[in-house]
């Protein structure tokens, strides 16, 4: 984390435009991340976070914009004058060279001396936990350690920046889990700006100061992994970022600090004014699944439904309430809750909404 | 959106690397056949060169008959029309042939486990690798009148006397063929390889039989293939010299001798042969032209 | 017998022979060469018991100065024609395959091509007459030069091949670690293209010391080739000197695609791994 410290910008992008023929890729995408920053690029598939971080490696031409790394102007300079270095998504180790070779490659390029190139070699094999792999062939290796080799070859050069393109998305679940950690925690000791990039929700959460969501080129928020959360910009952000129950709605009255939004047609919410939204304005209600409580019918709630469908989750069990107006609403139960009704399809039940974590999105 | 983006890593060295093969080619073949498009508008000289005077004279005698001293009215000289189409009817016999043969011989290479399949296509493509020539003549040898063919179809007892195929249209089919016959199995292979037998599956499922399984589902499929194949065979049989020059003897001509012969010795006529050639590299471009139109409309459907 | 039926839809009756008959003539006439050059009797078509002496002949006859002359100009020929467009190629490749897309970039392929596409004799037509035009004297250089553009398209297209299944991230990897685009293609994609060009080196050379049809036309008088030298004695017909330099030839064409054979293998399973 950068708080307490004076936070230096490392890489600032300002209104990036790229196209590819008639498509646009990125529409002025602007951002600063700072210096140590696990920054995340969060989007799906196509969305241009693919697209940013090759720019930033000097892989791709910008159409418009500045790019600056470290006050410089970086936006004409070729991959290989760039003190950024990437681990490709699928690693792309050179074949015909060993393990050691490979990590040393970036070194022998900027023309340091054998020594010094051996040292750091077998310093950033010892990072990685490969320090006896180093006389292997890159194809004599899991995917967990080309996936370690890649980040040694990366890091050994000590780029400014590093950039991470879905270095986790061809391991397994268990191996991913593990990596998280140790690419934190390499990322604290080394002490370089991580740009990591994923479409893994749950990767960005966990793992990043803060995420960039993008959507169709665009950047739609920026900031740290509970603001992003617990306070959506729009309606993508809430639908992306974990699970909502979004629901059309008008601003029946409010003030600048607190706003009543309609539910159904007898029911309203009142929540924080986290927009700025006025009386009469059209939206969405996002309500979390988690923030509501099954109940009793009848048990001084106000708000009643009858059980649709039920899912169980292992750790939770996700329930489908179908409310009088016929407006469905899902709700997030732990198992591990003794005191919670145990529910059955059909059942009426009565839902409590922890009405200070919903908002209200105009967009 | 990696799909969207060419491949670039030697964008700015794109001209500098492709120059010494665009400066061959161009200077050493494209300059050389619009060379030889000039000569087919020139005069014969006598003694096997040309005079730089503008003459139709070659395509004149190509496709007129004018009397023995060019005064008579001009009727239509079939000699050389009749060459060309010769030379047509015999490529397509000859691509027939290796269609007939070829097609299943890459369908059952295809359907074989991959050791197999290496196996076989190796044994398919040795041939290619050696001499043409040395083919042709080996062809030749075999089935000469008294050659080990006739020789041994008589000791068996199938034949009296020796079938007379050296020299015949049959004998440049079969020339054609062998010399270019694995043309016609590497395509076909490599679309059949790529087909989704689970589309066999699907067909015989519906209740449709071997036979129409294979003509309305897997002959549809690896049309590309037969075609590139077809095209691959017949474009050089069209041109062939070694095959008619040795195995059809003089009755037998082909473009490919026609066109030979007026560049050898005195009674040669190098704006005839160039004209010939030109008609026959037309020829082929309208093949290849109509090859490019096919491949661009099966790109659209896909 | 479940199984075996079902394994029947991919499956049709008649396939296998054929495939045995193509395996037949394209085999059957190279055979009996191969055993007709050890025939002892100076007639072709009677078997006369097991010799070498066409050998012999061919090494140490009346022609063999002759022969070694030709295959000498065969051979020093095609390893400079095959050196000088596998190197043309290789450029071109890398320039068609990783520089983006762009204006002319069909054209450009056609026009690599085109040595394939224009047929043999006209090439060899086109090639007598420029170079009478321009009074270069034909000989040696004329079909060098002739050789050079002709093997271009045969080397290009396997390195090309090569070149599309080799991922971009390689190089581009190399350049993100501080190497110039000539490092990043030496110490890179260089190793990794290696078999592709290996292929199209052996490709060319083979076309280059097999051509007939554009050497007869611009060899010129005096200069001969192993195949035009071949050709040249068969017009007086077939003698079984002749059969054993084939049979040399068949033996160097098939050292040449095995040797291709198994360097295209090791590549492949180098790249699965």
């Amino acid at each position: 984390m950068t708080q307490g410290k004076q936070a230096n910008v490392a890489v600032a992008a300002n209104s990036l435009f790229k196209n590819y023929g008639s498509v646009e890729a990125l529409k002025d995408v602007s951002l600063s991340i700072n210096d140590n920053e696990f920054f995340t690029l969060l989007g799906p598939s196509g969305c241009g976070k693919t697209t940013l971080l090759r720019i930033i490696a000097g892989f791709e031409a910008i159409t418009a914009g500045t790019l600056f790394l470290h006050g410089k102007n970086i936006a004409d300079l070729p991959a290989n004058k760039r003190p950024v270095n990437t681990v490709f998504q699928s690693y792309s180790l050179f074949p015909h060279m060993t393990v050691a070779d490979n990590v040393g490659f970036g070194l022998e390029m900027q023309g340091k001396d054998k020594k010094q190139i051996k040292r750091r070699t077998a310093e950033m094999l010892e990072l990685v936990q490969l320090g006896s792999y180093a006389d292997r062939k890159p194809s004599q290796l899991s995917g967990g350690q080309q996936q370690r080799v890649a980040l040694a070859r990366a890091l050994a050069p000590q780029p400014e920046v590093l950039l991470l393109d879905e270095p986790l998305s061809a391991l397994d679940l268990k191996l991913r889990k593990a990596m998280r950690i140790e690419l934190q925690q390499i990322q604290e000791n080394a002490g370089i700006t991580f740009i990591f990039v994923t479409h893994d929700q749950e990767e960005a959460l966990t793992m990043s100061d803060r995420i960039a969501v993008m959507s169709q080129g665009e950047l739609q928020q920026l900031g740290t992994a509970t603001d992003i959360y617990q306070e959506p910009k729009n309606k993508f952000v809430a639908d992306f970022i974990g699970e909502s129950n979004l629901v059309a709605t008008t601003v029946l009255s409010g003030d600048s600090t607190s706003i009543q939004c309609k539910l159904t047609d007898r029911i309203s919410i009142i929540m924080p004014n986290a927009q700025g939204a006025a009386r009469g304005d059209q939206g969405q209600l996002c309500i979390r699944p988690e923030r509501i409580r099954l109940s009793n019918a009848g048990e001084s709630s106000n708000l009643e439904g009858v059980v649709d469908g039920i899912m169980y989750l292992g750790t939770d069990t996700q329930v489908i309430v179908k409310l009088d107006d016929r407006q469905t609403l899902g709700v997030r139960t732990q198992n591990a809750d003794n005191d919670r009704p145990i529910v059955e399809v059909g059942q009426r039940v009565g839902l409590h909404i922890d009405e200070s974590s919903c908002r209200f999105l105009a967009v | 959106m990696s799909g969207l983006v060419e491949k670039s890593s030697f964008g700015g060295l794109r001209k500098p690397l492709l120059l010494p093969a665009w400066v061959m080619i161009g200077f050493f073949l494209i300059i050389p056949v619009l060379t030889m498009l000039v000569y087919s508008f020139l005069t014969k000289e006598f003694r096997g060169g040309v005079l730089w005077e503008f003459s139709l004279a070659a395509y004149d005698q190509f496709f007129f008959d004018r009397g023995l001293f060019g005064d008579e009215p001009p009727k239509i000289e079939w000699t050389y029309i009749n060459i060309f189409w010769r030379s047509i009817v015999q490529a397509s016999v000859a691509t027939i042939i290796c269609l007939v043969i070829g097609f299943p011989t890459a369908y059952f290479i295809a359907t074989r486990s991959p050791k197999t399949r290496n196996i076989w296509l190796f044994l398919i493509t040795v041939p290619y690798w050696v001499n043409l020539l040395i083919r042709t003549v080996s062809m030749k040898f075999l089935i000469r009148d008294t050659g080990p063919l006739n020789h041994w179809l008589m000791q068996v007892g199938l034949i009296d006397s020796p079938i007379h195929m050296i020299n015949t249209n049959f004998a440049v089919q079969l020339g054609l063929f062998y010399s270019y016959l694995p043309f016609m199995v590497l395509p076909i292979y490599a679309s059949v390889e790529r087909y989704n037998f689970s589309l066999s599956e699907a067909s015989a499922d519906l209740y449709a039989g071997r036979w129409t399984t294979l003509r309305r589902i897997v002959l549809p499929a690896v049309k590309p293939g037969i075609i590139a194949g077809c095209i691959l065979v017949f474009v050089p049989s069209l041109g062939a010299f070694l095959a008619p020059d040795l195995l059809g003897g003089a009755k037998n001509f082909m473009i490919g001798t026609l066109i030979e012969e007026q560049f050898k010795g005195a009674a040669g006529n190098w704006p005839f042969g160039a004209a010939a050639s030109m008609l026959l590299l037309s020829l082929v471009l309208v093949v290849l032209l109509f090859y490019a139109r096919s491949q661009s409309k099966q790109a659209l459907h896909h | 017998m479940k199984a075996k039926a079902l394994d029947q839809i991919k499956r049709y009756p008649g396939f296998f022979p054929m495939a045995v008959l193509c395996l037949f003539l394209l085999y059957t006439p190279l055979i009996i060469v191969m055993i007709y050059s050890f025939n002892d009797s100076p007639s072709i078509t009677l078997w006369g018991g097991f010799s070498l002496r066409w050998y012999d002949d061919v090494f140490f006859g009346l022609e063999a100065t002759k022969l070694r002359k030709a295959a000498w100009n065969s051979v020093t020929i095609a390893v400079m024609a095959s050196i000088c467009a596998t190197t043309i190629s290789t450029a071109a490749a890398v320039a068609m395959v990783r520089s983006g897309a762009w204006r002319g970039k069909t054209a450009s392929f056609a026009v690599l091509n085109l040595p394939i596409m224009v047929p043999e004799i006209v090439t060899a037509v086109a090639t007598l007459i420029f170079f009478s035009t321009i009074g270069f004297k034909a000989g040696y250089a004329t079909i060098l030069v002739a050789h050079v553009v002709f093997c271009i398209p045969f080397a290009y297209l396997p390195i090309a091949a090569r070149l599309q299944g080799i991922d971009s991230n390689y190089e581009q990897a190399a350049l993100d670690l501080y190497a110039t685009r000539w490092q990043a293609f030496k110490r890179v994609l260089f190793p990794l293209l290696a078999p592709g060009i290996i292929s199209g080196f052996l490709l060319a050379f083979i076309i280059s010391l097999d051509d007939f049809i554009i050497t007869n036309f611009v060899k010129g008088a005096g200069v001969e080739t192993l195949p035009t030298a071949i050709f040249g004695a068969i017009r007086q017909g077939i003698k079984p000197n002749i059969m054993a330099i084939s049979t040399l030839m068949l033996l160097v064409s098939i050292l040449f695609v095995t040797v291709s054979y198994f360097v295209g293998r090791i590549g492949e399973t180098k790249q699965e791994g």
